[in-house]
């Protein structure tokens, strides 16, 4: 069990002003048996008109609003305390869904150099599956966007964690292991994380395939899925011509508690 | 009761109604009664041709019909709200959970949302088939936007213009009440007394004329995107002198997938942001309801008699085309052996399309089809090919017989009796131009025909 202070900042610049402007985030640690959020704030600036909160089906936290008034930058601020537990989740039966392909986790025949060749529980066949795909990828940034699919990042041999993750939940399911989609935060400064969670003998795993490793409580977990299309950090949607860009950063510290 | 082939054919003012044919095509023409259709990414506007010989359908057959749309219509609800809920009918296994599960309709963002009055499908839109028999057949149901009901309205409109006596000497049911019974509904399902809107994705979608004669006929606002936003849960409408009201019920045009960029589809812009979110919280009714594409995808057809059974307790009174479903053994040897006279459909389709005839293949064609059922089983329905009844149509300068459907349009949630659910006593009555295909959507180029219920 560890005590963090996260701050997860985010800021978006327009070339020219827009205004309507309809957004909704993503950007608290998820409450969930392994989580406990000891306080937590969000603050967006400017201030909307409106800002309503809620949760999505996967049950990650959501708040989202409005605001009319021409604007030439959008920002957030989401800091907080979290209380993590280290992995297992306990869970007496995984949804269907997450034994079958979803829109980007879509299964290709060029993956099945991934499933595992040992018996074993799900978790040590998604253990092999693991490092079979840090083996098989190397780690590229900018030649993947945030809507390529697993088959199209497999055909590539590269992407980042969250290429990594799909391929990874893509050969789980193949084989028969329930998988799941994280997007959260780890220890130190940087983007936002993605590994997968693969679920064994009644109880969900973390599994890190970017980093090769087993997940611990040092992952913070922001929002879950079927894959990364249901877990955006920050979606918007405005009138006016602009070019946009987006920076977005999480710093996580172990707190002094 | 009229002979209908005999009576109607020869009577006089049967005449002046047939023979108006090109007068009504050229009001409809001017009225502007098209569809587009997207070929080859060009958008293509086509007229939908009428064909002026009613569709007559005696009172004791519709009798029948309604009481079997109604009770099909309150079974799909109930599936969708269980399947949405308890999911007992899985639990219970009539319905195997991967069907609902792999349905490209089944919606995981509405599991455990209570929609207005419990209503997920308000406009069904169901089509049938009549057998040589005097049979009807269900062909499939259309839950998520069926469209057409503006081609009989505005057809029965002109031909009571063009030849007037023919609907006083006949006991044909009004069927000007559709706006009525739309708006009822709309009323009913209304949340937070907020205005009607029928929301349309714009000028060039296939069903613009419908969106805008509906919308005129039932008072509701036309709403384009970018006329509505969400502020605390609320969704609101901006008018054109920048006023704000509230809005109660939306009637979209728009998919579910396009409807709200921020829940789903983010490239949309024919959608409203967080509408998902004002839907959720019960402040809107969203007509017709999210997810619904679970219980009109083409395999859990199959299972539509066995719901009937299970959520009402009652016996079905319409009855599906016999359906065989690769997934369960028994079905799969049947297809596999009599695929040459099935006619076999993809679940995944839409709109007469991915529907292949078995007896017009090539042995070579049918064997490719076969090992792709045999590869993906879940993908495919077979069904026998009902000898369904030719209507008359004229073509040119003589009659001639052509396949037909009919769409029946069932409006659930209204303020009546029968749990608000309504059958309009009318319907669309497709025909295929060409005398050797059984397809008749409109989108595959076939014409329309009025649907004449009589009173007695």
């Amino acid at each position: 069990m560890q005590v963090f202070r996260y701050r997860f900042e985010s800021r978006t610049d327009f070339s020219n002003p827009v205004k309507d402007h309809s957004f909704l985030l993503r950007s608290f640690p998820l409450e969930d048996a392994r989580q406990t959020l000891l306080d937590s704030s969000l603050r967006i600036v400017p201030q909307p008109d409106s800002l309503s909160s809620g949760r999505d089906c996967w049950g990650s936290r959501i708040d989202y609003g409005f605001q009319a008034a021409a604007h030439d930058s959008f920002s957030y601020i989401s800091e907080g305390t979290v209380e993590v537990a280290p992995y297992p989740i306990a869970d007496e039966s995984p949804s269907a869904l997450f034994y079958m392909d979803s829109r980007m986790t879509v299964h290709d025949p060029a993956m099945a150099c991934l499933s595992p060749k040992t018996d074993g529980t799900p978790f040590e066949r998604a253990l092999e599956i693991s490092s079979r795909v840090k083996t098989e990828m190397s780690y590229t940034k900018n030649v993947t966007s945030a809507e390529t699919t697993a088959a199209q990042a497999f055909r590539l041999r590269k992407g980042v964690c969250q290429d990594y993750a799909h391929i990874m939940i893509s050969a789980c399911r193949a084989s028969g292991i329930p998988a799941r989609y994280v997007c959260g935060m780890i220890p130190g400064e940087g983007e936002t994380h993605a590994w997968v969670e693969v679920w064994s003998e009644g109880s969900w795993y973390g599994l890190d395939p970017t980093a090769g490793k087993v997940c611990d409580d040092r992952y913070i977990a922001i929002a879950k899925g079927r894959d990364a299309g249901d877990c955006p950090v920050v979606r918007g949607l405005f009138k006016g011509c602009s070019a946009q860009n987006t920076t977005t950063i999480s710093s996580v510290e172990q707190s002094e508690q | 009761m009229l002979d209908t082939s005999v009576t109607f054919n020869t009577s006089p003012n049967m005449q002046t109604l047939i023979e108006s044919r090109d007068s009504v095509n050229r009001w409809l023409e001017r009225y502007g009664v098209r569809f587009g259709v997207y070929k080859n990414g060009i958008f293509n506007e086509q007229f939908f041709p009428f064909d002026s010989i009613p569709r007559v359908i005696p009172r004791k057959d519709w009798d029948i019909l309604e009481k079997g749309l109604v009770q099909r219509v309150k079974a799909l609800n109930a599936f969708l709200w269980d399947i949405y809920h308890d999911k007992s009918i899985i639990k219970d296994g009539i319905v195997p959970e991967e069907f609902v599960y792999s349905s490209k309709g089944y919606m995981p963002e509405c599991e455990g949302i209570d929609p207005v009055g419990k209503v997920y499908s308000h406009i069904s839109g169901i089509d049938l088939v009549e057998g040589k028999d005097g049979n009807w057949f269900i062909l499939e149901d259309n839950l998520r936007i069926p469209s057409g009901a503006s081609y009989p309205m505005i057809a029965r409109e002109i031909t009571r213009k063009v030849s007037p006596t023919t609907f006083i000497d006949n006991s044909i049911a009004d069927n000007r009440d559709y706006p009525e019974i739309l708006k009822d509904m709309m009323d009913t399902m209304n949340a937070g007394r907020g205005i009607n809107v029928i929301l349309t994705p714009g000028r060039y979608n296939s069903a613009f004329f419908e969106h805008s004669y509906l919308a005129e006929k039932t008072g509701a606002v036309l709403a384009f995107p970018g006329d509505m936003t969400v502020e605390d849960d609320i969704v609101w409408y901006t008018g054109l002198y920048k006023e704000k009201v509230r809005v109660g019920a939306i009637y979209r045009r728009v998919s579910d997938e396009y409807l709200d960029p921020l829940a789903f589809e983010a490239s949309s812009l024919l959608g409203v942001p967080n509408l998902f979110q004002a839907y959720k919280k019960g402040n809107v009714a969203v007509i017709n309801g999210f997810g619904n594409g679970v219980a009109d995808d083409k395999g859990i057809y199959y299972f539509v008699p066995k719901m009937v059974k299970y959520y009402l307790g009652e016996e079905p009174i319409l009855h599906n085309a016999p359906t065989y479903l690769p997934y369960y053994k028994e079905d799969y040897d049947y297809i596999l052996a009599n695929i040459g006279k099935l006619v076999i459909k993809d679940v995944s389709e839409a709109g007469g399309y991915g529907v292949v005839f078995g007896r017009d293949l090539t042995p070579e064609k049918l064997e490719e089809l076969k090992s792709l059922i045999v590869e993906q089983p879940r993908r495919w329905i077979a069904q026998e090919v009902i000898d369904f009844k030719d209507l008359e149509i004229i073509e040119g300068e003589e009659k001639v017989w052509r396949k037909a459907d009919l769409r029946a349009f069932v409006v659930s949630g209204g303020s009546g009796d029968n749990g608000g659910v309504r059958v309009w006593k009318s319907g669309l009555t497709r025909f295929s131009r060409n005398p050797a295909s059984f397809v008749v959507n409109s989108s595959q180029g076939g014409g329309f025909k009025d649907t004449w219920i009589m009173n007695v």
